[in-house]
């Protein structure tokens, strides 16, 4: 067998390694070779409705990574770097088509290197496309299997467009300073922004409507005012804001704190070009803005929550901050305290009272003093529980806040009231979710907050002025 | 006569063996499709599939102890007759290759959609086709030792993917619990049922443990390992997903797409993909040597060995023609892919087991020695 016939063997020897050959093929996967140097790497998404009303126009924010190598490395000097050259880190392409794919697709068109939607992390929506309906964006997103589900999905004030020529100061891209604010937005606890995962699962659980998150413009000027509570921000005309109004109505213009930069639907090439001094023009240069939320009823968006209405929801979800609670204390009410959040656990319930579904809050709160402003000694016993008392009110307040506007006024059950009581009463909800678009305004909640301060921070007694 | 299989593997090898065929499928497609029929009731139903998929290692156990040391094909031909036997092994043979291009297919679909999107089908079935023919032709010894490298990291990795997503969990989301009663659940529960009756394979490989009284054992604990893996991604992705989600997405691989721990463990479906796919190729070849081994057994031959790479090419080549799309294959395996494995998973060894008794063949029958099947040319 060995010696013999020595020519058999070695045909199937070489047939053997002819096959080990032809196996290191199917190793390299050529086929959909994709090499990192032939790619387009989108970092953030715009989808807007086109304005004819009947497209769709997806814009395109890429990073351009020559830009970003000097832009990375040192903190200080390359975020210095990036905010000088803004708009050089990255290329803003916009797409037009008859659906969303058809709009993505076309960016290639201008894109010598292919476009790829691995790396998008954070998805605009423009107002009007939302108001007419965001299924056809979350139904785009989840066929495709580049769009991951760790992708933040936003609503602009305005179109979406408008929000991804803004250009950060703090960072070369749009996508990286949002990944920043979202992350940080716990310690002030007025953002609601959430994953693709979970607003399809609030879009497709039965009992609960979608809540995202709400993205505006700003100038570098305009500092947000924290403490003034409850800010002006709210959408204006709440109660007309049913979703029927027709959608040709240019609502961003309206929109008065976004305003200033070029947040109009056009205004933006349109604006570069005019007879502003270079000074003033970089100090109007927009930032972007991250607070509050937006509020849908089955896909369309049907309004906002402030910042106090959206301090109200994370608490009555559960969303951990660390942010501030302002409260009025002392005798006429007059002297300012903060607290600082440090947890608090919120547990909900909805009961049937006599067929008639009512829901309980309940919130355990936990924080420190942070600020006192004004004589106000927290030495003093009983000042901290006299503080505790307010603490709590302040908290149910925010919620009361939020369920005004989100049960009363929008009457979109995005606290998922419903689906508390599908999981509770799985029987009854078959009954009541018939109309529970009725019943859900009129559901009855009630709230109880536990306020516990457990420090003052590194002083104890407030500064004596003599 | 010549065996047609010399090697040997422990009781171990065997059920962890048979561990990796089970949870290659059913823990990669089975969850979202039974998500989809009953929602968040889906555990429930796999439980319940899962326990009624026990009568096939009962049946083969209790066949195996009247007809020690004969393969399934062998026993059909012994208690039923040559011609009846053969051709009720001919059937069972085509279903092996039948349910093995199923897999294949669902495998390419998968790679095709998420992997390699314009790489055609045919490419991926059939380099696929020629990587099992190898292993197969390897044999039982090596399929096994190869499993026992792929298993431990299949299951660990998987694990560790479910407790990395955790936190996301909403356990909310497996409530209310029997929404719409018992009636869908059990009905759902067919199909996990076929898919760990898959079991079925034990029965071609009784010949080939080094302890043939272990049957039973061996049959049970690879049916009920699975569950420590299969449960987790079930309920886990509803509790990830929410039930709708869960229901739409085609592979629980959706899963470690979504985590996000600490800002730098994120992307890492690469490597739960890779393994997957690890898991499938024990899982192909195993039943494409099983196949191979029945027809040998069969219809006379000597070796199996010679029938791997043919076979394989079959397979691939079924692979494609069976379903003309990813709707069809998803309405087969929903609509009749329980009734059809069930048919055979436990309706081929009850039959032989009511044959052996009613004629009283085998150890404890009237007519005590075992013969060795397929000396047929």
């Amino acid at each position: 067998m060995r010696a013999g016939a020595a020519g058999r063997p070695s045909i199937r020897l070489l047939a053997r390694a002819g096959l080990l050959l032809a196996l290191t093929l199917a190793v390299s996967g050529c086929w959909d070779r994709r090499e990192i140097e032939t790619l387009a790497f989108v970092m953030t998404l715009g989808i807007d409705r086109a304005s004819d009303g009947r497209n769709y126009t997806v814009t395109a924010s890429i990073a351009l990574p020559r830009q970003l190598r000097g832009g990375g490395g040192e903190g200080g000097g390359g975020t210095a770097q990036a905010g000088g050259g803004a708009g050089t880190s990255r290329w803003l392409v916009t797409g037009t088509g008859e659906t969303i794919f058809e709009a993505w697709r076309s960016i290639q068109e201008s894109s010598s290197r292919r476009i790829t939607g691995a790396h998008v992390q954070l998805i605009v929506i423009g107002e009007e496309l939302c108001r007419q309906g965001v299924a056809p964006v979350e139904e785009f997103l989840d066929r495709d299997r580049d769009f991951r589900r760790t992708i933040n999905l936003i609503v602009a004030e305005g179109p979406a467009q408008a929000i991804l020529e803004a250009t950060p100061q703090l960072e070369p891209l749009l996508a990286l300073s949002f990944r920043g604010i979202k992350k940080w937005n716990r310690t002030v606890g007025t953002a609601w922004i959430a994953t693709t995962r979970v607003e399809r699962d609030m879009m497709a659980s039965e009992g609960q409507e979608l809540a995202c998150g709400r993205i505006r413009l700003t100038s570098a000027k305009e500092v947000p005012r924290l403490a003034d509570f409850p800010t002006p921000d709210e959408f204006p005309g709440g109660e007309e804001a049913r979703g029927q109004q027709p959608p040709e109505e240019d609502r961003p213009r309206e929109q008065k704190p976004g305003s200033g930069g070029p947040s109009g639907a056009a205004g933006g090439q349109a604006k570069v070009g005019a007879a502003t001094p270079p000074a003033e023009e970089a100090r109007k240069k927009p930032e972007i803005l991250i607070a509050g939320g937006s509020v849908f009823k089955r896909d369309r968006l049907v309004g906002w929550m402030n910042r106090r209405e959206t301090r109200g929801f994370l608490l009555i979800q559960n969303q951990p901050f660390i942010g501030p609670i302002v409260v009025r204390a002392g005798k006429d009410r007059r002297i300012r305290v903060s607290l600082e959040t440090t947890h608090f656990r919120t547990r909900r319930r909805v009961l049937l009272r006599n067929g008639r579904p009512a829901a309980e809050v309940e919130v355990r709160w936990q924080g420190n003093v942070a600020e006192a402003m004004g004589n106000f000694n927290l030495t003093d016993t009983g000042k901290l529980a006299e503080l505790e008392r307010l603490t709590a009110e302040a908290i149910r307040d925010d919620m009361r806040a939020c369920l005004s506007r989100v049960q009363k006024d929008l009457k979109s059950d995005v606290i998922g009231i419903g689906a508390s009581l599908r999981r509770a009463y799985p029987q009854e909800w078959q009954r009541l979710k018939q109309d529970w678009d009725r019943v859900y305004p009129e559901v009855p909640v009630t709230i109880r907050v536990r306020a516990k301060l457990r420090r003052v921070g590194v002083v104890t007694r407030p500064l004596k002025m003599e | 006569m010549k065996l047609v299989e010399g090697g040997r593997i422990s009781e171990r090898q065997a059920t962890l063996l048979l561990v990796t065929t089970l949870i290659a499928t059913s823990g990669m497609f089975l969850p979202p499709l039974i998500t989809s029929l009953v929602g968040q009731d889906s555990w429930m139903a796999m439980c319940i599939g899962t326990a009624a998929a026990l009568a096939v290692p009962v049946l083969l156990g209790a066949l195996a102890a009247r007809h020690p040391g004969l393969s399934l094909v062998q026993i059909a031909e012994l208690v039923l007759g040559k011609v009846p036997g053969k051709t009720l092994s001919a059937f069972f043979i085509f279903w092996l290759i039948h349910v093995n291009a199923i897999v294949v297919r669902e495998m390419a679909d998968y790679v095709t959609t998420n992997v390699l999107e314009e790489t055609p089908l045919q490419v991926v079935t059939g380099l696929f086709a020629v990587n099992v023919a190898i292993l197969a032709v390897l044999g039982l010894e090596v399929i096994a030792r190869s499993n026992e490298v792929i298993l431990p990291i299949t299951a660990v990795m998987l694990l560790t993917v479910t407790a990395l997503l955790a936190k996301d969990f909403h356990p909310e989301h497996l409530a209310p619990v029997l929404e719409h009663g018992w009636r869908p659940i059990l009905q759902a529960s067919v199909v996990p049922a076929a898919f760990q009756g898959e079991i079925l394979l034990l029965g071609m490989i009784m010949p080939a443990l080094e302890r043939r009284d272990r049957i039973l054992r061996i049959g049970l604990w690879a049916c009920l390992l699975p569950l420590l893996i299969i449960l987790p991604l079930t309920a886990g992705s509803v509790m990830l997903f929410g039930p709708e989600e869960a229901g739409r997405i085609t592979s629980t691989v959706e899963m470690p797409r979504t985590i996000q721990v600490a800002e730098f463990v994120e992307r890492v479906e690469a490597l739960p993909i890779a393994i997957l796919l690890a898991g499938l190729f024990v899982k192909i070849a195993f039943f494409l040597y099983v196949a191979i081994l029945a027809t040998a057994q069969v219809s006379g031959l000597s070796d199996y060995r010679p029938l791997a790479f043919s076979v394989a090419a079959a397979t691939s080549a079924l692979s494609i023609g069976l379903f003309g799309d990813v709707v069809e294959l998803l309405h087969f395996i929903e609509r009749l892919w329980g009734p059809y494995g069930l048919t055979v998973e436990i309706g081929f060894p009850l039959l032989l087991l009511l044959a052996s008794l009613a004629r009283g063949l085998g150890k404890g029958g009237r007519r005590g020695a075992p013969v060795k099947g397929g000396e047929a040319g």
